[in-house]
Formats: structure tokens, C-alpha cells, sequence
């Protein structure tokens, strides 16, 4: 399982960052970016945005990537 | 793209996905809002699932936002060929920019008349190029829908019914389920209630699995060829059911549609997709409704087990009974057949708007009902650009042009199917609208603000249904030498409106060269106008059309 956190450079896109809404934009085009390369590019992947943190002004979505026959029967938290 | 959480929402979109991905044009890809992602591991290999949470749970509007342009992000970066929402429009989904041009289908579910109405009445249906009701016409007819709902889905040509979508397991698939959970050749008792999540804070799946746990119990020293199996689903959040020596419980069973076959007796909450694929087997089946969110289970519940079950509470006693009674029976006799064109069908309709989707549009001319009421020497042809105009009781019109004055209608019970009916005397008391809908009617026309408000009142007094759609035409007297004030009228109607009706009464043009020089005039400058005539029938499907706007 792939995971990383919305606001990552687009250089890193692997890297862990939280997202800060005043710069949101650029953030969420970064990570959708990433997503949709998975989506085109990776048959049975499963792209998880559920989790979240909610800091007030700082908003954290954590992405996680994993294939098809990883996916438990356990709850994910959102 | 999902906006239901359940086990069924999520199962419907899955089997389409892998559907669209066998015929191999197009790449599916499944958005979604579930609480666990247990829900998707019944995926095909060749789906790829974005999950999202529940949008309209999350806890702040700032999230809620955030969530929403990561949605649109992601949309733009896809650049779909089509979107199937699922279940009911999503507001979320509606205000998209990034959807704004892309066809877009609705596969929705069953829906209760109220929410039916009020979804209808809101615009939500507005912004599909069609809509797959996923019921049969016959089931939807028996939801009690109203009469402007039925007339908006029959007239529209925007919904068509594909009925379930769901999938029977093959003989070999529902064998190796039963030898999986009963090794022994016991009887299988499955228990499930999709997800297991709670509509409403009334702990129902707890009340459910615990009741059924203590049916166990009772029959385990009488039964011992029983075995319970009891699918709590991932939402499950009741207090934890232990298991026994006839009890395994599960908190998800990929294989849920072979063990509903495996079973001898299903006790199951009736949404859409367990209900189905229970109904395409031979077990006994318990109907324990939970409260629900826009599809009235209890109802559709009691419907479905005037046929093939009994209707239970969750509680032991109620279940205990009816599954001692059903263990003492042999298996139902009555299945449904697998509605083997089903998702055939929403597949084809993808595959087509998809297509559709990247060719030019062309921008509609506006549009004008025109009628006639003739005099006795009408030309049987007309000249070219009003042969489009409908002629009240002219005996050679094709049933689907036919315009008949209600005053030459009688009760009876002759069939007057694709006829418009034009309101020109108040309506007899021995004649309701309802007759007419039976009759095949589907249009009334009115002649200027007096006739309207007669065939308005007569409507409401006795509301039929499907409604009767209503038109109303402006009134126009022709005299030698009108044809001037008559294009004026039309270009007056026309200027700030699409479209409109005119009756022109012709009935006073005596000499044959007036008539001759009326049409003439009005064909010939018809013919340099940015407007086209439309028929009866177009203009019953743009009325039909104009119930799916926002009141």
C-alpha cells in the first residue's frame, strides 16, 4: 500500500505534507494529478481519499493507493 | 459515480463497471463514497475505484469544500465520455464545473412517490440525457407514484426501465458457497442486512443480528441440521454477536448472491440488490424492513411478500416463528427469472452517449404548434411548410396527429391513443380526465385563457394518471386579407419565447381565393422564418420534459 498526504511538491509527490487551504489550489490539482495518472495508468488500483484530518484552517487528506487483492475486510476511519 | 454507501450501491456500480469493461471501449472508473472498503473487494481486476467519504458527513463545510474541488480536479484531469450517477441525483455532483459538458446518465434506484415527486419537482433529474430506472414498468407503477411524475417519465423520452441490475450466481459458484459455510450438508439460515450501517439511531442491524443469534440458540438442540450464517455487513456497529457450534458470523461475504441461493431460508433487510438476488433463488424468505431513506422498504416489503415471503420485525419471537416454518417446508417454488438484459442495456446506453457526447450539437429553432380549424373547403394538401399543422377532425391524419374537439367525444370506451384533444366546450360531468388518460390520451389543447381555465379546473377536480399534459394556443380569427396580422401575431409570440401554439380559425374564409391566398402567404413567409412547426407529438414531450424543471 501506497500512501502519501494531499499538499506533497509535485516533485515528491510521495512525500507527506498536510494541505493548507490558503494554497489549496495548487495542492489539489497536484493530487488529482497523481490520482488520474493511477486511475489511467494502473488496472484494479483502489485510490482511498476517506481519511482525513481536520485541523481548523489546515486540512489533511490522506491518499491511499492499493491493488486489487489487498484490500481486508477492515473499516477504514472517515 | 456512487452517492450511496450501502452494499447494494456500491455492488450496482461494480457489476456495471465490469460490464463496460468486458466490451472493452471504454475504461470504467468507479467514484465512490463508502465507509469501508470491504465493499469493494468484490471488484473487477480491470476497475479502478476512487474512494471518497461520505460528503455529506463530513464534519465541516471548509473539508466538505476541499473534498469537493479535489472531486472537480479529478474530474477535469479524467475528462470522462459519459458519468452514471447512481441511486439519486447528488447535488454535489450537479453544481460540477467540471461535468457541465459531459453527458451524463442517472441508473436510478427505487424510489418512493414522495421523493420521486420532490427530487422531480427540485430539477434533479434536469440535468441527465437519460435516466435507467432500475425496475421493471410494472414495479414502478405500483410505487404510487403521481400522476406528473408518471406523465414526466412515459412523455419525456428521457427514462427507460432496464429493471434490476443484479447477477445470478452460476450452479457451481452457489455450490462451492454451501459447501464453504455448511461442510456438513447442514441447512443454511442466512441472515444479512447489507452493510449493516443504521439509517436512523434506532439500532436496528443490532436488534436484527442479535434476534436472529437467539433463534439460534432455540433451534440448536431441535435443528442440529441447521447452520446460521450471519453477515453483519462492515458497518456493522451493534454489540459484537459471537459465534456457536450452528453460528458463524461474518462481517463481510464477498459471495453474498451464492449464499442467498445456498440458503433455505434468507432473513435479510429488502433493499434493492440483496432483495434481487434472494428473488433469483428458491430460499424461504424473511422480509425484516429497517426504516429508510427515500425508497419506503416497508412498503415495497409488504408488495414483494404478497408473492414470495412473510414480513417480520426484528425481533426473536417474530423470527423464530417464521423460520421453524419455513425450516419445515420445502424450498419456495417461485423464483424471478435473472433480468439477463439489464445491464446489457445501461451499458448500451453508455456506450451511445458516450459517443453522442463528442459530436457536434446543433441549436433548435424555435418552435410553433400550429393548428387549424378548417373551413369546408380545405385543401387536402397543404403547401409545403404547413403540412406540419394539425387539422381539427381531419379524417386522414395519422393517429398520432389526430386533433379532436372534446365536444364531438362520447363516453365510451374506444381507444383514442395518440389523439389531442382540444377543450372547446366545458367538459360534460359524465366525462372525467381519467377517461381520456384510459383512452390513450395524453394531450389537451386550450384555446385562449377562458378554455384553460376550464380544463384547468376539471383537472384538479379529477387528477388522473398519468397527467394529461396541456397546451395552450392563441386564438386566431382569420378574415380576407389577414395574412399580414396573422405573421405579425406569430412573430409577436415568438420573440421573447421557444415556442408557442396558435389555432387559426379558418372556418369564416368562404371564398376559395381568400383561403388560397391566407395559406399561401403564411407558407411562403413561414418559410424565411428561424422557426420550425411541431407535432402533437413533439409538443406532448417538451410538456412532459418541462415536469423534470425546477417549480
Amino acid at each position: 500500500m501506497t500512501s502519501y498526504e494531499t499538499g506533497a511538491d509535485e516533485s515528491d509527490m510521495e512525500m507527506a505534507r498536510t494541505i493548507d487551504v490558503r494554497r489549496a489550489d495548487k495542492n489539489i490539482d497536484a493530487a488529482a494529478a497523481w490520482i488520474a495518472d493511477v486511475v489511467r495508468c494502473q488496472p484494479g488500483q483502489l485510490v482511498d481519499l476517506s481519511r482525513h484530518e481536520d485541523g481548523g484552517n489546515r486540512i489533511c487528506i490522506r491518499i491511499e493507493r492499493t491493488g486489487h487483492e489487498e484490500v481486508d475486510g477492515g473499516d477504514v476511519s472517515g | 459515480m456512487k452517492n450511496g454507501i450501502g452494499f447494494g450501491h456500491i455492488r450496482r456500480a461494480l457489476l456495471v463497471a465490469a460490464a463496460i469493461a468486458d466490451a472493452g471501449r471504454l475504461h470504467p472508473v468507479v467514484i465512490s463514497q463508502a465507509g469501508s472498503l470491504a465493499l469493494h473487494r468484490v471488484r473487477d481486476p480491470r476497475v479502478n475505484v476512487v474512494n471518497f467519504p461520505l460528503l455529506h458527513r463530513l464534519p465541516s463545510a471548509v473539508t466538505e469544500d476541499c473534498y469537493t474541488d479535489l472531486l472537480d480536479a479529478l474530474l477535469r484531469q479524467l475528462d470522462p465520455a459519459v458519468v452514471v450517477e447512481d441511486t439519486y441525483p447528488d447535488p454535489r455532483y450537479g453544481a460540477l464545473p467540471a461535468l457541465r459538458d459531459v453527458p451524463r446518465l442517472l441508473l436510478l434506484r427505487r424510489l418512493d412517490g414522495l421523493s420521486f415527486d420532490q427530487i422531480r419537482t427540485r430539477g434533479g433529474f434536469a440535468r441527465y440525457r437519460q435516466i435507467l430506472v432500475a425496475q421493471t414498468p410494472e414495479v414502478f407503477a405500483g410505487e404510487g407514484h403521481s400522476g406528473d411524475s408518471v406523465a414526466a417519465v412515459i412523455g419525456s423520452g428521457r427514462f427507460n426501465f432496464v429493471g434490476d441490475i443484479a447477477v445470478a450466481p452460476a450452479p457451481a459458484e452457489v455450490e462451492e458457497a454451501r459447501t464453504r459455510c455448511a461442510p456438513d450438508g447442514q441447512r443454511l439460515v442466512v441472515v444479512a442486512a447489507g452493510a449493516g450501517g443504521d439509517q436512523m439511531p434506532d439500532g436496528y442491524a443490532e436488534r436484527l443480528f442479535t434476534a436472529a443469534r437467539h433463534v439460534a440458540d432455540r433451534l440448536h438442540e431441535g435443528h442440529p441440521d441447521v447452520r446460521f450464517l450471519l453477515v453483519t455487513g462492515p458497518y456493522y456497529a451493534g454489540q459484537p454477536i459471537d459465534p456457536a457450534r450452528n453460528v458463524a458470523v461474518r462481517r463481510f461475504e464477498p459471495d453474498l448472491a451464492a449464499l442467498f441461493q445456498a440458503a433455505h431460508v434468507a432473513v435479510i433487510k429488502p433493499g434493492n440488490n440483496s432483495l434481487t438476488e434472494t428473488l433469483y433463488g428458491l430460499a424461504h424468505l424473511v422480509l425484516v424492513p429497517d426504516v429508510s431513506f427515500m425508497e419506503r422498504v416497508d412498503r415495497h416489503a409488504a408488495r414483494v411478500a404478497t408473492e414470495y415471503g412473510v414480513v417480520a420485525q426484528p425481533n426473536a419471537d417474530q423470527l423464530e416463528t417464521h423460520i421453524r416454518k419455513a425450516l419445515a417446508t420445502p424450498a419456495r417454488q417461485r423464483r424471478l427469472a435473472p433480468n439477463l438484459a439489464g445491464i446489457a442495456r445501461v451499458v448500451d446506453a453508455i456506450h451511445c452517449h458516450a459517443a453522442q457526447g463528442r459530436r457536434p450539437a446543433a441549436v433548435t429553432p424555435k418552435q410553433l404548434l400550429l393548428v387549424l380549424r378548417p373551413p369546408p373547403g380545405l385543401p387536402a394538401q397543404l403547401p409545403e411548410p404547413l403540412r406540419a399543422a394539425a387539422v381539427i377532425g381531419d379524417p386522414s391524419a395519422t393517429a398520432d396527429a389526430r386533433v379532436l374537439p372534446l365536444s364531438a367525444i362520447t363516453a365510451s370506451a374506444d381507444t383514442l391513443k395518440g389523439a389531442a384533444i382540444l377543450v372547446d366546450v366545458e367538459p360534460p360531468t359524465d366525462m372525467t380526465p381519467a377517461d381520456l388518460a384510459a383512452r390513450g390520451v395524453t394531450l389537451l389543447l386550450t384555446q385562449d385563457a377562458a378554455h384553460l381555465d376550464v380544463a384547468t379546473r376539471w383537472l384538479r377536480l379529477n387528477p388522473p394518471s398519468p397527467s394529461l399534459l396541456t397546451a395552450d394556443l392563441t386564438g386566431f380569427h382569420a378574415t380576407p386579407g389577414s395574412a399580414p396580422m396573422l405573421t405579425h401575431r406569430i412573430a409577436t409570440l415568438l420573440e421573447h419565447e421557444t415556442r408557442a401554439g396558435l389555432l387559426i380559425d379558418l372556418a369564416h374564409l368562404d371564398q376559395p381565393a381568400d383561403l388560397t391566398s391566407l395559406l399561401h402567404g403564411l407558407a411562403h413567409w413561414l418559410a424565411d422564418q428561424p422557426l420550425r412547426l411541431t407535432t402533437l407529438d413533439d409538443t406532448a414531450r417538451t410538456l412532459a420534459c418541462s415536469l423534470l424543471e425546477p417549480i
